[in-house]
């Protein structure tokens, strides 16, 4: 998302017209929280999640604020969550710092990315949630790799899941 | 891989320093956020540090 936002532009600096320059490309959770602003969602979903905040996310697109900007915090997806009914929505220790995966880091330093999403997918297991959830599919992918490989007892499940649900 | 990678492998595979490492670099982050609640002219010195470093070729 940052990629297409940030670095095509870049890339395909002579292509103004470009659908993936264009200025009206959203990650979807800001689209709802900032353009739809919509007062209610009629999702249910009767669970406690855990809320995980990508890298990208809290540092390039303000979906939630980090420590070190020294201002109130907030999360958009936090917001959205809280209009899900029947929700509890849990935040783990650490919760701005990163799951491990960043794409190519993960192929490059394979120890050190799998050893930190160990440590990511233990803190939301510690808040006793039942599923893990975010905004972003690479974050989520990269836990469930984890979960799955060590049979632990969380799942992962994109927020527009929940945020679509009726369970 | 990188020498880094295969580096890190090894301690990485070392549990004890892993633990040590991961506190004592998380440490200095809540120290920072700590000093942050607690100088009330942080945000000053933050820029003009950072003025300092963008100086510094």
């Amino acid at each position: 998302m940052v990629f297409v936002r940030e670095g095509y532009p870049h890339l395909l600096k002579d292509y103004r017209e470009h659908a993936c320059v264009d200025a009206r490309i959203w990650e979807i959770c800001e689209f709802l929280h900032d353009v739809v602003k919509p007062a209610r969602l009629d999702a249910r979903f009767p669970h406690r999640v855990s809320l995980h905040n990508s890298c990208h996310g809290v540092r390039r697109m303000g979906l939630s604020s980090p420590s070190e900007l020294h201002v109130p915090y907030h999360s958009k997806l936090r917001d959205l969550l809280a209009m899900v009914e029947g929700i509890e929505v849990a935040e783990p220790e650490r919760r701005d710092e990163c799951c491990g995966f960043g794409g190519m880091f993960s192929a490059e330093e394979g120890a050190v990315s799998v050893a930190m999403g160990r440590a990511k997918v233990a803190r939301h297991m510690a808040t006793g949630a039942e599923y893990i959830t975010g905004a972003d599919a690479s974050c989520l992918m990269h836990m469930q790799g984890i979960i799955d490989r060590e049979k632990l007892p969380i799942k992962t499940l994109h927020i527009v899941e929940i945020l679509n649900s009726t369970l | 891989m990188s020498t880094h990678s295969v580096a890190a492998r090894k301690f990485v595979a070392d549990a004890g320093r892993m633990a040590w490492h991961d506190q004592a670099l998380y440490a200095v982050r809540e120290k920072r956020d700590r000093m942050m609640e607690s100088v009330p002219e942080w945000e000053e010195l933050r820029n003009l540090s950072s003025q300092i470093k963008r100086n510094t070729p």
